[in-house]
C-alpha cells in the first residue's frame, strides 16, 4: 500500500472487556506486555512446528483481539500465510473453501456453531482431520471429536489465552504473566497494565500441576 | 498549521492535479502489463486469444484501447478448467504472501484475495485517508468493526495513533455496544443495518443521542441506506454518517465531509465506466459500468475487472478540495427486473416501502426467478414493535408500491430480524434474490 499511516502509534494496545460470572470487566493491554504475549504465543506455535510459509486460518473476530492478537502478531513473525473467516454459522462456508483450495496448516478458534455446520458435510470432515493444528474452543472441542477429528482446546479464560500443545493434556497459560489457583482462579503475575486477583475462570475443570512433555513451563488447566 | 489540524491525512496525493494524478497512473500501468503477462497465466492466455501484444501498450489509452476486460465468470471458468485456486491471477509464489483474504461470497464461493503488505492488511489500511477525513486523529478511540474476512483492525488502528475498543459489535450486542459508547466515548464506530435497528429499538430505554454523542463520525457500509433512516441517524441522533462502497473490489470508496460522492483513491486504482457488455467508454457522468484495475497491488492485480457494480463517475474537483474522482452507485448489472414489461428500479420500491411507519427502515428483497417476470414479488421487513394489523399493513405497502412503481406486488410480510438473519455477509444485504 501507498497510504502512509499517522506516524504516531497508539499509547496503549486497547482496552477489552472480559466476562466475570454475568459481569463485564474493563480491562487495559499496554505494548510491554503485549510484546511478551507475542513471545510466548511463539513458543506455543513452535511446540506446533507452525513455521514461515505455513497457511493457518484464523477465525477470531476483531472485538478478540486481547486474546489473538499475540498469535496473529507471532505468526506474521514466523513468516505464516493467514486467511480470515468469521466464527459464524454462515460464514463456515469461508473456512470450508480455504480447506479445500489452500494447504490449511492451522486453523485458530474454531467456534462451536462453526465446527457444527462443518461437520454437517463428510467432505469437510475429511479436510479437518487432516489438519495438523486445530485449536478449537471448549463448546467445540465434543462436535469435532465426535465427527472424528482431532482438536486441541483454545479457550479465553478472563483477560488470559489458553492453548494445548501437541500434547492435548490441558490449556497451558504463560507461567510469568499468570498463576492459576487451585479453584481455577487467575491472577495477574507480570507487570500487566491490568492485575487480576484471583478471578474465576468460569470454566469446568481442574488444575494440572504436573510437567507437561511439550517441555513448556507451568501448570494446565485441563477442562472436564 | 499543526500535523494533526491539516484537513487531509496526505494532501500532497489526495489533492494532486489531474495531469500529475494520470502521468502517475500511466507509469504504474505500463510496469503491470509487462509483468503480468509475464508472470500471471491468466491474463497472458486472455490477452493472446486476443491477440495483445503487451509491446503495443504505451500509454494510458492504448491500455483502455488493447487491454480486455474481464468478470468474475471469467475466473471460475479459468479456475474450474485448471484447478488453480488463485485463478492464474498470483504473481509471486504463494509463501511469499502476507494474507489470503477473500471476498464477500454473496453470489457464491468467495474468490481469493492474495495479499502482499507490511503494517497493516491493505482494506483497513485503504481507508487511512478517510478515517482522518472523518476527523480521527491519534489518541482518539474506537470501537473494532465486526467483520474480519477482509483482515483485522487493530493494527491500522494503532498504527494510526488511535486506541482500539476490543467490544463485540456483532448482532444482537446493541446494548453492550450502547454501554461501551458511554463508557468509553470513542470517536468512530462502523455501524451495520442490524446495529441500527436494534439502536433504534432501544432508544425507549437510552438516551442513543447521548450515547452517541462522543463520534466523530460513524461509518456505514455495503448497501445503501434509505432517507428516513438516514435521517434518524443524522438528525435523531446526531451523527455524521459515512458511507461507503467497494471501489470494484480493488478497495474502498468513502464519502468525504461533503457527502457528494464516494472518493476512489485513484493512485491505488484506475477507474473506468464502459457501456455494459460492451468496451465502450460511458461519457463521464452517465451510468456505466466500474472497470476497476489495481495500481498497488502487488500480488494479484486486477487488470480491466468488470466489477458488475452500476456506477456514475465525477472527475471534477471535490468540494472538500480533492481531486481523486467520486462514485455514485446506482446499482448492480442483473439487479434489473422488468415485471410484464416494465422496468421496476430499486429506489422506487424502496421509497414506497419506507413511506409506512411499520417498514420505515427499507428492508426489502425482490424475489425473482428471471431478469423479466410477470409478478413483483417483495419480501418486506416490518418492524413487529410497531405492527399491530398484518393485512392492513400488506394493503397500505401494495398501494405505496403501485403508486410509486406503478406495478401491484405480491407482498410477503417477514419480521425485520429474520430478514436479517437470511443475510449471508457481515457486508451485504442482498437486495435481489432468487425464489
Amino acid at each position: 500500500m501507498i497510504t502512509a499511516m499517522s506516524g504516531t502509534r497508539a499509547e496503549v494496545f486497547g482496552l477489552g472487556r472480559f466476562q466475570r460470572g454475568g459481569e463485564l470487566v474493563d480491562f487495559e493491554i499496554g505494548w510491554p506486555e503485549f510484546a511478551r504475549d507475542v513471545a510466548w504465543a511463539r513458543r506455543m506455535l513452535a511446540a506446533w512446528r507452525v513455521a514461515a510459509g505455513d497457511h493457518v486460518v484464523l477465525t477470531t473476530p476483531n472485538w478478540e483481539g486481547p486474546w489473538a492478537s499475540p498469535l496473529i502478531h507471532a505468526l506474521r513473525e514466523l513468516g505464516t500465510v493467514h486467511s480470515n473467516a468469521e466464527p459464524y454459522t454462515w460464514d463456515a462456508r469461508r473456512t470450508s473453501t480455504f480447506l479445500r483450495w489452500l494447504p490449511v496448516r492451522a486453523i485458530i478458534g474454531m467456534s462451536e456453531e462453526a465446527a457444527v455446520a462443518l461437520v454437517a458435510d463428510a467432505s469437510n470432515v475429511a479436510l479437518l482431520a487432516k489438519v495438523p493444528l486445530l485449536w478449537a474452543r471448549p463448546e467445540a472441542l465434543g462436535v469435532l471429536r465426535d465427527a472424528g477429528v482431532r482438536p486441541a482446546g483454545f479457550a479465553k479464560l478472563g483477560p488470559a489465552l489458553g492453548l494445548e500443545c501437541p500434547e492435548k493434556s490441558g490449556l497451558h497459560l504463560d507461567p510469568a504473566e499468570w498463576r492459576v489457583g487451585p479453584g481455577l482462579t487467575l491472577s495477574t503475575v507480570g507487570e500487566r497494565a491490568y492485575r487480576a486477583v484471583e478471578v474465576p475462570l468460569g470454566v469446568d475443570g481442574h488444575l494440572d500441576q504436573s510437567p507437561c512433555a511439550c517441555g513448556l513451563p507451568g501448570a494446565r488447566v485441563r477442562l472436564d | 498549521m499543526g500535523d494533526v489540524d491539516r484537513r487531509f491525512l496526505q494532501p500532497d496525493i489526495e489533492t494532486m492535479p489531474r495531469p500529475q494524478l494520470r502521468a502517475l497512473q500511466e507509469r504504474r500501468v505500463l510496469e503491470l502489463v509487462p509483468a503480468a503477462y509475464e508472470t500471471s497465466a491468466f491474463y497472458r492466455e486472455l490477452w493472446t486469444a486476443s491477440g495483445v501484444d503487451p509491446r503495443q501498450v504505451r500509454s494510458l489509452a492504448d491500455f483502455t484501447e488493447l487491454i480486455p476486460t474481464f468478470t468474475k465468470s471469467d475466473l471460475r471458468a479459468y479456475r474450474d478448467r485448471t484447478g488453480d485456486p488463485f485463478a492464474g491471477l498470483l504473481q509471486v509464489p504463494a509463501d511469499r504472501l502476507t494474507s489470503i483474504m477473500s471476498t464477500s461470497g454473496t453470489t457464491g464461493d468467495p474468490e481469493l484475495l492474495p495479499e502482499i503488505w507490511d503494517i497493516a492488511a491493505p482494506t483497513p489500511v485503504c481507508s487511512a485517508r478517510d478515517l482522518w477525513e472523518i476527523g480521527l486523529r491519534p489518541g482518539d478511540r474506537a470501537l473494532v468493526p465486526p467483520g474480519t474476512f477482509r483482515g483485522f483492525y487493530d493494527s491500522f488502528f494503532q498504527e494510526m495513533g488511535i486506541v482500539p475498543i476490543y467490544v463485540d459489535t456483532w448482532i444482537g450486542q446493541g446494548e453492550e455496544i450502547v454501554q461501551a459508547m458511554l463508557r468509553y466515548r470513542p470517536a468512530y464506530l462502523q455501524l451495520m443495518m442490524p446495529t441500527l435497528l436494534e439502536l433504534e429499538r432501544l432508544a425507549s430505554r437510552y438516551d442513543i443521542r447521548e450515547a452517541l454523542s462522543s463520534l466523530k463520525g460513524a461509518s456505514f457500509a455495503g448497501q445503501p441506506i434509505g432517507k428516513q433512516l438516514a435521517h434518524k441517524i443524522r438528525d435523531e441522533w446526531g451523527v455524521e454518517l459515512f458511507v461507503y462502497a467497494s471501489a470494484g473490489d480493488t478497495g474502498t470508496a468513502w464519502e468525504c465531509r461533503e457527502h457528494d460522492g464516494y472518493h476512489l483513491w485513484e493512485d491505488l486504482v484506475l477507474a473506468e465506466t464502459l457501456v455494459p457488455e460492451r468496451n465502450e467508454p460511458t461519457a463521464i457522468g452517465e451510468i456505466g459500468e466500474l472497470v476497476a484495475t489495481d495500481l498497488d497491488n502487488r500480488a494479484a492485480p486486477l487488470i480491466r475487472y468488470r466489477s458488475g457494480d452500476l456506477i456514475r463517475l465525477n472527475q471534477d474537483t471535490c468540494g472538500c478540495g480533492r481531486t481523486h474522482a467520486r462514485q455514485w452507485v446506482v446499482g448492480r448489472r442483473g439487479d434489473e427486473t422488468v415485471v410484464d414489461g416494465r422496468s421496476v428500479v430499486l429506489s422506487e420500491v424502496w421509497t414506497a416501502v419506507e413511506s409506512q411507519d411499520e417498514t420505515q427502515d427499507g428492508m426489502f428483497q425482490i424475489i425473482r426467478t428471471a431478469a423479466h417476470v410477470d409478478r413483483l414479488r417483495l419480501r418486506v421487513g416490518y418492524e413487529p414493535t410497531r405492527t399491530t394489523d398484518l393485512p392492513a399493513l400488506r394493503a397500505r405497502l401494495c398501494a405505496a408500491v403501485a403508486s410509486q412503481v406503478g406495478v401491484t406486488p405480491d407482498i410477503e410480510l417477514v419480521p425485520v430480524d429474520d430478514l436479517l438473519g437470511r443475510s449471508s455477509s457481515v457486508a451485504k444485504f442482498p437486495r435481489v434474490v432468487q425464489a
